[in-house]
């Protein structure tokens, strides 16, 4: 991959939305409220973190009367990102959005009040597509260019990045925003809870703190003045715990490329994938200092995968670190990650 | 137009000019089509499609797989029934795999099995819904005391890159997974992209998808959006009533000319360009700005004229705003284009529309016919439609528009190998 550099951020999340408060909270080791949801038919409340309505520029208002929180969060999101990186060219920007559940609550009352009941507003489904958000944020900022939505489990924050790099690269935008978002509801964390991967409310057992909201970043091409993605690595499927490990300490290899980051800011978040990850990346850097802000910020699979991505460019920016990696081992037994070094002058 | 030749100038957008200010010039290598794979509500595989292509069937029936009775549409395209027994003799037979997820195995093994030794490095698949089945049969456990084993399954199949990542376990291949979720852009956004990767070098062997099966939860959102029409899907018509709704996967495999074998040569994708406008989430800007500028941007990119185009393979719903706005689109840049939109007989398969039109193209292209925009009676489009039986004619280039919701257009080249 061709290095891109990180030109503005944008975040919306449980811990807040100024990106100094929210990285303080992370590094602090502070949690929101855990609350909880129960979706119909669930016996089991999850807990949750949830995270406030944003307020959106009035650009984005109209649209976003019939919308559910993910645009609202996105919206937000991008509209930071956007106005820490300056003035973007409408047509040469690229927009490329992430999701791996995507609108859950607009699907989920759909099949609800559609679907089952048969009765219910038909403008609902519009807003259940994956790519709805990403519709709201290109009318929200005038983009008419290419804009994309990548689904998949965290590791689409990693493809989305991959695809901005590719599309600034091959001459096809001169800037890519890159915006993850994700929102919760009751039957979407039931399904996590009963894939074991979600924590329920009461008491704490192993298990996720699932969340919400949106991360954006704006990309260009390198600048030595700026935070660079130097390397994605576009992944490897665990499919049996026999090779796993190998799968992994491959891809790690391959990412760091010789070099020993400084950092390591992990995926893990207290579900049982992550303490595969920590043990190898411990294994592989034994002298990279480590963070895992989804133990503090909670899980919210894309999102979280741009927030690690966040954690590196805070300590890169700040010269607390020289590199960073940042593993991601998604859901769906899929690991990918990134790689990223601090300004240069 | 074609070149054996592969390296090609660097970025000869009309909208960039000049060299792209921040990299070299790496050049460009050809991408080539040397694997398909098709399931459609046409046939199950690329022979049995071509026929029925060529033939103007109408794929439609009524819908089969839930219960229409609540709704005012009642047909769908529906693949043939024939691809269960097809799948229970593959080695992937009692995975549990999804209604896409078959479709995706069985394309992705026709596909596999007409290029051998073709092992993709990456794969990118577009899709609007994944395992659906799955996520509805989830929802409807929840109230019926579903097993804790069921559940996880079910979630666990419910994502749209599970499909994927169960049908390539059944062949053996562990490739990075990129999922596209452009709504009925995404199977060209997914064919594009894919080809994008080998142009630029960055892949060897890209394997692109697109898929979707029918689903009750999007039939009822096409419904009662009023969207899908009581009578036949008639896309171009003047009286036109709406879509109808389909199903089914494409796959292709793409590699740089220079490394594939001659003989498995299908097709290069020659240029492609998308597009966004911002009017409404559902509804298209009635000037046809979107696919205008998609199209202008597929034309630019791949260096062709308006007059190079041999034929259109338009989105054509059937729906009142999107034939007009698109057709619109065509009066402006390619007037003179024979056009037909292949929705009439196959329906609107969503997330895969834009991969099975491309292979119909390929289809078109090899067997020398323009396929047929059935159920036309009469249209005020202005274009030059191939209306109802297929027309012979020599065809070397090929365009094809998907559109979607949330103002997504894409638009893909397509050229024939001498």
């Amino acid at each position: 991959m061709t290095p891109v550099s990180i030109l503005g951020v944008g975040c919306v999340t449980a811990l807040g939305r100024k990106w100094e408060t929210v990285w303080e909270r992370i590094r602090d080791g502070e949690t929101p409220e855990r609350e909880a949801v129960r979706g119909p038919g669930c016996h089991v409340p999850v807990g949750v973190y949830k995270t406030a309505l944003p307020d959106v520029p009035s650009a984005a208002g109209a649209r976003l009367r019939r919308s559910g929180p993910i645009s609202y969060f996105a919206c937000a999101a991008a509209a930071d990102a956007v106005q820490q990186a300056g003035p973007l060219p409408s047509a040469r920007t690229a927009l490329v959005f992430a999701a791996t559940d995507g609108a859950v609550t607009y699907t989920r009352r759909f099949f609800e009040e559609v679907v089952e009941r048969g009765a219910g507003s038909p403008l609902l489904f519009p807003e259940t597509v994956y790519n709805a958000p990403a519709s709201h944020v290109a009318a929200m900022l005038g983009l008419d260019g290419i804009v994309l939505t990548l689904v998949n489990d965290s590791g689409a924050g990693m493809d989305a990045l991959s695809t901005a790099s590719e599309l600034i690269h091959s001459g096809m935008a001169d800037r890519c925003l890159v915006v993850a978002a994700e929102e919760l509801d009751g039957v979407s964390s039931e399904g996590y809870r009963r894939w074991k991967l979600a924590m329920p409310a009461a008491g704490f057992q192993k298990g996720a703190v699932l969340t919400e909201g949106a991360v954006a970043l704006v990309l260009g091409p390198p600048s030595p003045a700026h935070v660079r993605i130097d390397r994605v690595h576009p992944g490897g499927i665990l499919r049996r715990h026999s090779t796993a490990r190998e799968t992994i300490r491959r891809i790690l290899g391959e990412l760091a490329a010789g070099e020993t980051p400084d950092l390591a800011v992990l995926s893990a978040s207290g579900a049982w994938p992550g303490v595969v990850e920590e043990s190898l990346v411990r294994e592989c850097f034994p002298e990279s200092r480590l963070l895992s802000p989804r133990r503090f910020a909670g899980e919210a699979f894309v999102v979280s995968s741009l927030l690690q991505c966040l954690c590196a460019w805070q300590e890169l920016r700040l010269k607390r670190a020289g590199s960073a990696i940042v593993p991601v081992l998604g859901w769906s037994a899929q690991f990918r990650g990134a790689f990223l070094t601090g300004p240069s002058g | 137009m074609w070149q054996t030749p592969v390296m090609l100038p660097a970025f000869p957008q009309t909208e960039m000019p000049g060299e792209n200010p921040y990299f070299p010039a790496t050049g460009r290598l050809f991408p080539v089509i040397t694997g398909l794979g098709c399931l459609s509500p046409l046939g199950c595989d690329v022979p049995s499609t071509r026929v029925a292509l060529k033939e103007g069937r109408d794929g439609i029936s009524p819908v089969q797989l839930f219960s229409v009775d609540t709704f005012q549409s009642r047909t769908a395209g529906q693949v043939p029934s024939e691809f269960e027994t097809l799948f229970e003799k593959t080695q992937a037979a009692g995975a549990g795999c999804s209604r896409a997820g078959k479709f995706v195995f069985l394309a992705m093994r026709e596909a596999l099995a007409s290029r051998p030794g073709f092992v993709p490095e990456i794969v990118v698949a577009g899709t609007t819904s994944g395992g659906m089945d799955f996520g509805e049969s989830f929802f409807r456990g929840l109230n019926s005391g579903m097993t804790q084993r069921a559940a996880r399954r079910r979630v666990r199949g419910y994502v749209p890159q599970q499909p994927v990542l169960d049908a390539m376990e059944g062949f053996g291949f562990d490739a990075p997974v990129r999922i596209v979720s452009n709504a009925c852009a995404s199977g060209t956004n997914a064919l594009c992209l894919a080809a994008g990767l080998v142009r630029s070098g960055r892949a060897k062997r890209v394997m692109a998808l697109g898929f979707d099966a029918l689903a009750e939860l999007v039939f009822a959102g096409f419904d009662c959006l009023r969207a899908s029409t009581t009578e036949k899907c008639r896309p171009f018509d003047s009286g036109r009533t709406g879509l109808a709704l389909g199903e089914g996967a494409a796959c292709f495999l793409i590699e740089a000319l220079d490394d594939a074998p001659r003989e498995s040569v299908r097709a290069s994708v020659a240029g492609w360009g998308f597009a966004n406008d911002n009017h409404h989430l559902t509804q298209p800007e009635p000037s046809g700005t979107g696919p205008r500028l998609s199209m202008e941007r597929a034309l630019s990119d791949a260096g062709w004229t308006a007059g190079d185009v041999d034929y259109i393979n338009a989105h054509g719903t059937g729906t009142l705003y999107n034939d007009s706005s698109e057709a619109a689109a065509i009066r402006s840049v390619c007037p003179s284009a024979p056009v037909s939109s292949t929705k009439g007989m196959v329906g609107h398969a969503l997330g895969a529309a834009g991969a099975i039109e491309a292979a119909f193209c390929i289809l078109a292209m090899e067997e020398g016919f323009l396929p047929p925009n059935i159920n036309l009676r009469e249209t005020d489009s202005g274009l030059d439609i191939v209306a109802n039986t297929a027309r012979p004619a020599r065809l070397d280039r090929a365009l094809s528009n998907s559109f979607g919701f949330g103002g997504s257009n894409a638009t893909v080249l397509l050229e024939k190998c001498p």
